[in-house]
Protein backbone atom coordinates (compact mmCIF):
# COMPACT_ATOMS: atom_id res chain seq x y z
CA UNK A 1 0.00 0.00 0.00
CA UNK A 2 2.83 2.37 0.83
CA UNK A 3 4.36 1.69 -2.54
CA UNK A 4 1.12 2.79 -4.09
CA UNK A 5 1.08 6.09 -2.26
CA UNK A 6 4.69 6.80 -3.01
CA UNK A 7 4.20 6.08 -6.65
CA UNK A 8 4.61 9.21 -8.75
CA UNK A 9 1.35 8.77 -10.54
CA UNK A 10 -0.64 9.64 -7.46
CA UNK A 11 1.24 12.83 -7.02
CA UNK A 12 1.00 13.79 -10.63
CA UNK A 13 -1.74 16.17 -11.39
CA UNK A 14 -2.73 16.44 -7.77
CA UNK A 15 -0.66 19.46 -6.98
CA UNK A 16 -2.75 21.31 -4.42
CA UNK A 17 -1.05 24.62 -5.12
CA UNK A 18 -4.26 26.27 -6.20
CA UNK A 19 -6.44 25.12 -3.35
CA UNK A 20 -4.20 24.85 -0.34
CA UNK A 21 -1.33 27.02 -1.37
CA UNK A 22 1.32 24.55 -0.30
CA UNK A 23 3.46 23.64 -3.27
CA UNK A 24 4.84 20.18 -3.09
CA UNK A 25 8.51 19.55 -3.59
CA UNK A 26 8.95 17.59 -6.74
CA UNK A 27 12.43 16.27 -6.15
CA UNK A 28 11.47 12.87 -4.90
CA UNK A 29 8.67 12.80 -7.42
CA UNK A 30 11.09 13.16 -10.30
CA UNK A 31 13.42 10.56 -8.89
CA UNK A 32 10.63 8.08 -8.73
CA UNK A 33 9.46 9.14 -12.18
CA UNK A 34 12.89 8.33 -13.49
CA UNK A 35 12.77 4.90 -11.98
CA UNK A 36 9.27 4.32 -13.25
CA UNK A 37 9.89 5.45 -16.78
CA UNK A 38 12.81 3.10 -17.28
CA UNK A 39 10.62 0.18 -16.26
CA UNK A 40 7.79 0.94 -18.58
CA UNK A 41 9.40 2.66 -21.50
CA UNK A 42 8.35 1.10 -24.74
CA UNK A 43 9.53 3.54 -27.38
CA UNK A 44 12.99 3.62 -28.82
CA UNK A 45 14.30 7.11 -28.28
CA UNK A 46 18.06 6.81 -28.65
CA UNK A 47 18.58 10.53 -29.10
CA UNK A 48 16.22 11.81 -26.51
CA UNK A 49 17.47 12.47 -23.02
CA UNK A 50 13.89 12.39 -21.85
CA UNK A 51 12.06 9.20 -21.12
CA UNK A 52 8.37 9.89 -21.15
CA UNK A 53 6.10 7.78 -19.07
CA UNK A 54 4.29 5.02 -20.89
CA UNK A 55 0.54 4.76 -20.61
CA UNK A 56 -1.54 1.64 -20.79
CA UNK A 57 -5.23 1.80 -21.66
CA UNK A 58 -6.31 2.08 -18.03
CA UNK A 59 -3.84 4.92 -17.49
CA UNK A 60 -5.38 6.70 -20.43
CA UNK A 61 -8.87 6.21 -19.09
CA UNK A 62 -7.85 7.47 -15.67
CA UNK A 63 -7.00 10.82 -17.25
CA UNK A 64 -10.71 11.53 -17.53
CA UNK A 65 -12.10 14.47 -15.62
CA UNK A 66 -15.07 12.30 -14.80
CA UNK A 67 -12.78 10.14 -12.69
CA UNK A 68 -10.95 13.05 -11.17
CA UNK A 69 -12.84 13.56 -7.95
CA UNK A 70 -10.44 16.24 -6.85
CA UNK A 71 -12.83 18.46 -8.82
CA UNK A 72 -15.27 18.05 -5.94
CA UNK A 73 -12.83 19.71 -3.59
CA UNK A 74 -11.69 22.62 -5.64
CA UNK A 75 -13.47 25.45 -3.98
CA UNK A 76 -13.14 28.32 -6.34
CA UNK A 77 -13.76 28.64 -10.02
CA UNK A 78 -10.05 28.42 -10.67
CA UNK A 79 -10.08 24.93 -12.04
CA UNK A 80 -6.66 23.50 -12.45
CA UNK A 81 -6.16 24.91 -15.89
CA UNK A 82 -4.92 22.23 -18.23
CA UNK A 83 -5.05 21.15 -21.80
CA UNK A 84 -3.95 18.14 -23.75
CA UNK A 85 -2.27 17.84 -27.08
CA UNK A 86 -1.46 14.85 -29.11
CA UNK A 87 1.48 14.43 -31.41
CA UNK A 88 3.30 11.77 -33.29
CA UNK A 89 6.59 13.60 -33.17
CA UNK A 90 9.10 12.16 -30.74
CA UNK A 91 9.33 13.49 -27.22
CA UNK A 92 12.55 15.33 -28.03
CA UNK A 93 10.72 17.43 -30.62
CA UNK A 94 8.07 18.32 -28.08
CA UNK A 95 10.68 19.35 -25.57
CA UNK A 96 12.52 21.51 -28.10
CA UNK A 97 9.27 23.17 -29.03
CA UNK A 98 8.53 23.93 -25.39
CA UNK A 99 12.03 25.29 -24.92
CA UNK A 100 11.53 27.53 -27.94
CA UNK A 101 8.30 28.86 -26.50
CA UNK A 102 9.99 29.42 -23.17
CA UNK A 103 12.78 31.39 -24.77
CA UNK A 104 10.46 33.79 -26.55
CA UNK A 105 8.70 34.59 -23.30
CA UNK A 106 11.83 34.53 -21.12
CA UNK A 107 10.63 31.56 -19.15
CA UNK A 108 13.00 29.34 -17.24
CA UNK A 109 12.97 25.71 -18.23
CA UNK A 110 13.61 22.69 -16.09
CA UNK A 111 13.30 19.23 -17.49
CA UNK A 112 13.35 15.82 -15.97
CA UNK A 113 12.27 12.75 -17.83
CA UNK A 114 8.77 13.23 -19.10
CA UNK A 115 8.20 16.49 -17.29
CA UNK A 116 9.09 19.96 -18.51
CA UNK A 117 8.63 22.79 -16.07
CA UNK A 118 8.37 26.34 -17.27
CA UNK A 119 8.55 29.32 -14.99
CA UNK A 120 7.86 32.90 -15.94
CA UNK A 121 10.24 35.61 -14.85
CA UNK A 122 7.62 38.33 -14.51
CA UNK A 123 5.63 38.74 -11.32
CA UNK A 124 2.06 38.27 -12.38
CA UNK A 125 -1.16 38.92 -10.48
CA UNK A 126 -0.64 35.86 -8.37
CA UNK A 127 3.12 35.54 -8.51
CA UNK A 128 5.15 33.99 -11.24
CA UNK A 129 3.35 31.85 -13.73
CA UNK A 130 4.58 28.27 -13.65
CA UNK A 131 3.55 25.62 -16.09
CA UNK A 132 4.13 21.90 -16.17
CA UNK A 133 4.15 20.04 -19.43
CA UNK A 134 4.07 16.30 -19.05
CA UNK A 135 4.73 14.01 -21.92
CA UNK A 136 3.14 10.59 -21.98
CA UNK A 137 3.68 7.86 -24.46
CA UNK A 138 0.47 6.33 -25.71
CA UNK A 139 2.02 4.25 -28.46
CA UNK A 140 5.59 4.34 -29.82
CA UNK A 141 4.44 6.84 -32.42
CA UNK A 142 1.95 8.79 -30.42
CA UNK A 143 2.40 11.03 -27.42
CA UNK A 144 0.09 13.07 -25.29
CA UNK A 145 1.32 16.30 -23.80
CA UNK A 146 -0.59 17.52 -20.80
CA UNK A 147 0.01 21.16 -20.06
CA UNK A 148 -1.02 22.38 -16.64
CA UNK A 149 -0.72 25.54 -14.70
CA UNK A 150 1.16 24.81 -11.50
CA UNK A 151 1.34 28.33 -10.07
CA UNK A 152 0.21 31.82 -10.86
CA UNK A 153 -2.90 33.42 -12.25
CA UNK A 154 -5.25 31.34 -14.40
CA UNK A 155 -6.04 34.19 -16.78
CA UNK A 156 -2.36 34.72 -17.42
CA UNK A 157 -1.98 31.01 -18.00
CA UNK A 158 -4.84 31.03 -20.48
CA UNK A 159 -3.39 34.00 -22.26
CA UNK A 160 -0.05 32.21 -22.50
CA UNK A 161 -1.73 29.15 -23.95
CA UNK A 162 -3.68 31.11 -26.51
CA UNK A 163 -0.89 33.45 -27.55
CA UNK A 164 2.18 31.29 -27.27
CA UNK A 165 1.60 27.66 -26.55
CA UNK A 166 -1.14 26.65 -28.93
CA UNK A 167 0.18 28.45 -32.02
CA UNK A 168 3.66 27.01 -31.48
CA UNK A 169 2.52 23.49 -30.78
CA UNK A 170 0.23 23.56 -33.80
CA UNK A 171 2.97 22.52 -36.19
CA UNK A 172 3.86 19.44 -34.26
CA UNK A 173 0.55 18.43 -32.81
CA UNK A 174 -2.43 16.88 -34.41
CA UNK A 175 -5.28 19.24 -34.48
CA UNK A 176 -7.92 18.51 -31.97
CA UNK A 177 -11.38 17.87 -33.28
CA UNK A 178 -12.36 21.46 -32.56
CA UNK A 179 -9.33 22.94 -34.22
CA UNK A 180 -9.97 20.90 -37.32
CA UNK A 181 -13.35 22.55 -37.60
CA UNK A 182 -11.94 26.00 -37.05
CA UNK A 183 -9.27 25.54 -39.67
CA UNK A 184 -12.11 24.79 -42.10
CA UNK A 185 -10.70 21.42 -42.92
CA UNK A 186 -13.25 18.72 -43.50
CA UNK A 187 -14.63 17.93 -40.06
CA UNK A 188 -13.93 14.54 -38.56
CA UNK A 189 -17.01 12.45 -38.24
CA UNK A 190 -17.27 10.34 -35.11
CA UNK A 191 -17.24 7.12 -37.09
CA UNK A 192 -14.21 7.84 -39.20
CA UNK A 193 -11.43 8.96 -36.99
CA UNK A 194 -8.71 7.43 -39.12
CA UNK A 195 -5.85 9.70 -39.80
CA UNK A 196 -3.70 8.36 -42.58
CA UNK A 197 -0.47 9.82 -41.31
CA UNK A 198 -0.57 7.69 -38.24
CA UNK A 199 1.22 4.44 -38.76
CA UNK A 200 1.78 1.93 -36.01
CA UNK B 1 -38.55 18.42 2.71
CA UNK B 2 -40.19 15.76 4.77
CA UNK B 3 -37.80 12.91 4.21
CA UNK B 4 -37.24 10.40 6.97
CA UNK B 5 -33.87 10.34 8.63
CA UNK B 6 -32.03 7.09 8.39
CA UNK B 7 -30.29 7.58 11.70
CA UNK B 8 -31.51 9.64 14.57
CA UNK B 9 -35.21 9.75 15.21
CA UNK B 10 -34.78 13.13 16.77
CA UNK B 11 -36.31 14.62 13.63
CA UNK B 12 -34.07 17.66 13.66
CA UNK B 13 -35.34 20.22 11.23
CA UNK B 14 -31.73 20.86 10.15
CA UNK B 15 -30.59 17.38 9.14
CA UNK B 16 -31.19 16.58 5.49
CA UNK B 17 -32.39 13.20 4.25
CA UNK B 18 -29.83 10.43 4.33
CA UNK B 19 -27.84 12.14 7.04
CA UNK B 20 -25.85 9.85 9.27
CA UNK B 21 -23.95 10.72 12.37
CA UNK B 22 -20.27 11.52 11.89
CA UNK B 23 -19.29 9.15 14.67
CA UNK B 24 -21.00 6.25 12.96
CA UNK B 25 -19.50 7.03 9.58
CA UNK B 26 -16.06 7.55 11.07
CA UNK B 27 -16.21 4.13 12.70
CA UNK B 28 -17.03 2.49 9.39
CA UNK B 29 -14.67 4.36 7.11
CA UNK B 30 -11.11 5.65 6.78
CA UNK B 31 -12.16 9.07 8.08
CA UNK B 32 -12.00 10.60 11.52
CA UNK B 33 -15.06 12.27 13.02
CA UNK B 34 -13.63 15.69 12.20
CA UNK B 35 -13.03 14.66 8.63
CA UNK B 36 -16.59 13.42 8.27
CA UNK B 37 -17.82 16.72 9.65
CA UNK B 38 -15.68 18.55 7.12
CA UNK B 39 -17.07 16.34 4.37
CA UNK B 40 -20.50 17.34 5.50
CA UNK B 41 -19.68 20.92 4.70
CA UNK B 42 -18.67 19.89 1.21
CA UNK B 43 -21.70 17.66 0.91
CA UNK B 44 -24.04 20.49 1.82
CA UNK B 45 -22.49 22.68 -0.86
CA UNK B 46 -22.87 19.99 -3.49
CA UNK B 47 -26.30 18.76 -2.50
CA UNK B 48 -27.90 22.19 -2.51
CA UNK B 49 -26.28 23.46 -5.67
CA UNK B 50 -29.15 22.79 -8.09
CA UNK B 51 -31.89 20.69 -6.52
CA UNK B 52 -32.17 22.10 -3.04
CA UNK B 53 -33.01 18.90 -1.25
CA UNK B 54 -29.82 17.96 0.50
CA UNK B 55 -29.18 15.02 -1.82
CA UNK B 56 -26.63 14.92 -4.60
CA UNK B 57 -28.33 14.50 -7.95
CA UNK B 58 -26.50 13.58 -11.13
CA UNK B 59 -26.53 17.12 -12.46
CA UNK B 60 -25.08 18.44 -9.20
CA UNK B 61 -22.33 15.84 -9.40
CA UNK B 62 -21.55 16.83 -12.98
CA UNK B 63 -21.59 20.48 -12.02
CA UNK B 64 -19.02 19.85 -9.32
CA UNK B 65 -16.71 17.90 -11.60
CA UNK B 66 -17.09 19.78 -14.84
CA UNK B 67 -18.37 23.18 -13.76
CA UNK B 68 -21.39 22.51 -15.93
CA UNK B 69 -24.37 20.29 -15.35
CA UNK B 70 -24.96 19.84 -19.05
CA UNK B 71 -23.57 17.07 -21.17
CA UNK B 72 -22.84 13.48 -20.34
CA UNK B 73 -19.67 11.76 -19.33
CA UNK B 74 -19.29 8.02 -19.25
CA UNK B 75 -16.84 8.06 -16.41
CA UNK B 76 -18.75 10.46 -14.21
CA UNK B 77 -21.80 8.27 -14.78
CA UNK B 78 -19.91 5.21 -13.61
CA UNK B 79 -18.63 6.94 -10.50
CA UNK B 80 -22.07 8.32 -9.70
CA UNK B 81 -23.66 4.90 -10.09
CA UNK B 82 -21.15 3.29 -7.79
CA UNK B 83 -21.56 6.00 -5.17
CA UNK B 84 -25.33 5.51 -5.34
CA UNK B 85 -25.22 2.34 -3.27
CA UNK B 86 -28.98 2.22 -2.76
CA UNK B 87 -29.52 2.71 -6.49
CA UNK B 88 -32.15 5.35 -5.96
CA UNK B 89 -30.69 7.92 -8.33
CA UNK B 90 -29.22 10.19 -5.69
CA UNK B 91 -26.20 10.17 -3.42
CA UNK B 92 -26.99 10.75 0.23
CA UNK B 93 -24.48 11.74 2.86
CA UNK B 94 -23.82 8.21 4.06
CA UNK B 95 -23.17 6.96 0.54
CA UNK B 96 -21.00 9.99 -0.13
CA UNK B 97 -18.76 9.38 2.84
CA UNK B 98 -18.59 5.62 2.48
CA UNK B 99 -17.66 5.82 -1.18
CA UNK B 100 -15.17 8.64 -0.75
CA UNK B 101 -13.53 6.63 1.99
CA UNK B 102 -12.24 4.26 -0.63
CA UNK B 103 -10.39 7.17 -2.22
CA UNK B 104 -8.59 8.04 0.99
CA UNK B 105 -4.88 7.47 0.48
CA UNK B 106 -4.86 5.21 3.53
CA UNK B 107 -7.81 3.09 2.43
CA UNK B 108 -7.04 -0.59 1.78
CA UNK B 109 -5.68 -1.29 -1.67
CA UNK B 110 -8.10 -4.20 -2.00
CA UNK B 111 -11.03 -1.78 -1.73
CA UNK B 112 -9.57 0.48 -4.38
CA UNK B 113 -8.88 -2.45 -6.66
CA UNK B 114 -12.43 -3.75 -6.28
CA UNK B 115 -13.99 -0.34 -6.80
CA UNK B 116 -11.96 0.31 -9.95
CA UNK B 117 -12.94 -3.08 -11.30
CA UNK B 118 -16.62 -2.31 -10.83
CA UNK B 119 -16.07 1.09 -12.37
CA UNK B 120 -14.69 -0.38 -15.55
CA UNK B 121 -17.12 -3.27 -15.71
CA UNK B 122 -19.53 -1.05 -17.61
CA UNK B 123 -22.26 -3.59 -18.07
CA UNK B 124 -21.85 -5.18 -14.69
CA UNK B 125 -21.12 -8.64 -16.03
CA UNK B 126 -18.44 -9.32 -13.44
CA UNK B 127 -15.73 -9.04 -16.10
CA UNK B 128 -14.07 -6.25 -17.99
CA UNK B 129 -14.59 -7.10 -21.61
CA UNK B 130 -12.43 -5.85 -24.43
CA UNK B 131 -15.33 -3.87 -25.92
CA UNK B 132 -15.77 -2.10 -22.60
CA UNK B 133 -12.09 -1.15 -22.49
CA UNK B 134 -12.26 0.06 -26.06
CA UNK B 135 -15.40 2.04 -25.33
CA UNK B 136 -13.71 3.76 -22.41
CA UNK B 137 -10.56 4.63 -24.35
CA UNK B 138 -12.66 6.10 -27.15
CA UNK B 139 -14.73 8.02 -24.62
CA UNK B 140 -11.59 9.49 -23.10
CA UNK B 141 -10.29 10.59 -26.47
CA UNK B 142 -13.64 12.18 -27.24
CA UNK B 143 -13.72 13.91 -23.90
CA UNK B 144 -10.23 15.25 -24.38
CA UNK B 145 -11.04 16.23 -27.91
CA UNK B 146 -8.12 14.18 -29.16
CA UNK B 147 -7.90 12.29 -32.40
CA UNK B 148 -6.42 8.86 -32.70
CA UNK B 149 -6.87 6.45 -35.54
CA UNK B 150 -8.99 3.34 -35.08
CA UNK B 151 -5.97 1.12 -35.44
CA UNK B 152 -4.04 3.11 -32.86
CA UNK B 153 -6.91 2.67 -30.42
CA UNK B 154 -6.99 -1.03 -31.25
CA UNK B 155 -3.24 -1.32 -30.64
CA UNK B 156 -3.55 0.32 -27.24
CA UNK B 157 -6.49 -1.84 -26.21
CA UNK B 158 -4.88 -5.04 -27.51
CA UNK B 159 -1.64 -4.25 -25.77
CA UNK B 160 -3.21 -3.62 -22.40
CA UNK B 161 -5.62 -6.51 -22.73
CA UNK B 162 -2.75 -8.78 -23.59
CA UNK B 163 -1.04 -7.72 -20.39
CA UNK B 164 -4.12 -8.19 -18.25
CA UNK B 165 -6.02 -11.12 -19.70
CA UNK B 166 -3.63 -13.84 -18.67
CA UNK B 167 -5.93 -16.77 -19.40
CA UNK B 168 -6.76 -15.28 -22.81
CA UNK B 169 -10.49 -15.71 -22.54
CA UNK B 170 -11.20 -12.27 -23.95
CA UNK B 171 -12.12 -10.71 -20.65
CA UNK B 172 -10.46 -9.57 -17.46
CA UNK B 173 -11.71 -11.22 -14.30
CA UNK B 174 -11.20 -9.82 -10.78
CA UNK B 175 -8.13 -12.00 -10.14
CA UNK B 176 -6.47 -10.98 -13.38
CA UNK B 177 -7.30 -7.37 -12.55
CA UNK B 178 -5.66 -7.70 -9.17
CA UNK B 179 -2.51 -9.14 -10.71
CA UNK B 180 -2.48 -6.43 -13.37
CA UNK B 181 -2.84 -3.68 -10.80
CA UNK B 182 -0.03 -5.14 -8.71
CA UNK B 183 2.21 -5.07 -11.75
CA UNK B 184 1.09 -1.64 -12.95
CA UNK B 185 0.07 0.38 -9.90
CA UNK B 186 -0.51 3.48 -12.03
CA UNK B 187 -3.74 1.89 -13.16
CA UNK B 188 -5.20 2.87 -9.80
CA UNK B 189 -3.96 6.42 -9.89
CA UNK B 190 -7.46 7.87 -9.88
CA UNK B 191 -8.43 5.82 -6.83
CA UNK B 192 -6.59 8.00 -4.32
CA UNK B 193 -7.28 11.60 -3.53
CA UNK B 194 -4.52 13.29 -1.55
CA UNK B 195 -7.02 16.10 -0.90
CA UNK B 196 -8.81 13.83 1.51
CA UNK B 197 -5.92 14.04 3.92
CA UNK B 198 -6.28 17.81 4.15
CA UNK B 199 -10.04 17.96 4.19
CA UNK B 200 -10.41 19.47 7.64
CA UNK B 201 -8.28 22.44 6.59
CA UNK B 202 -10.19 22.92 3.37
CA UNK B 203 -13.65 22.68 4.90
CA UNK B 204 -13.69 23.93 8.44
CA UNK B 205 -16.91 22.82 10.02
CA UNK B 206 -18.19 25.75 11.99
CA UNK B 207 -21.80 24.72 11.83
CA UNK B 208 -21.18 21.16 12.89
CA UNK B 209 -20.26 22.07 16.43
CA UNK B 210 -23.77 23.13 17.22
CA UNK B 211 -25.15 20.09 15.41
CA UNK B 212 -23.01 17.78 17.50
CA UNK B 213 -24.33 19.31 20.68
CA UNK B 214 -27.87 18.81 19.50
CA UNK B 215 -27.20 15.19 18.91
CA UNK B 216 -25.33 14.41 22.08
CA UNK B 217 -27.12 11.88 24.15
CA UNK B 218 -29.17 10.65 21.25
CA UNK B 219 -27.92 7.24 20.32
CA UNK B 220 -28.39 5.38 17.09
Amino acid sequence: MDKLIEHPWFKKGYKPAVMLGTPRSSNSLNDVQAAFSTDHKEAEEPDSPLKPVSLNAFDIISLSKGFDLSGLFEQNQEQKASSRFMTHKPASAIVSKLEQIAETESFKVKKQDGLVKLQGSKEGRKGQLAIDAEIFEVTPSCYVVEVKKSAGDTLEYERFCKKDLRPSLKDICWSTQAEEKNASLPPLTPSSKSITRNAI
Amino acid sequence: MGCALSSSSKGSRRAPPGYEEPAVLAAQTSFTVNEVEALYELYKKLSFSIVKDGLIHKEEFLLALFRTSKGANLFADRVFDLFDLKRNGVIDFGEFVRSLSIFHPKAPKADKTAFAFKLYDLRGTGYIEKEELREMVVALLDESDLCLSDCAVEAIVDNTFGQADSNCDGRIDPDEWEQFVNKYPTSLRNMSLPYLQDITAAFPSFVMYSEVEDYSGIDK
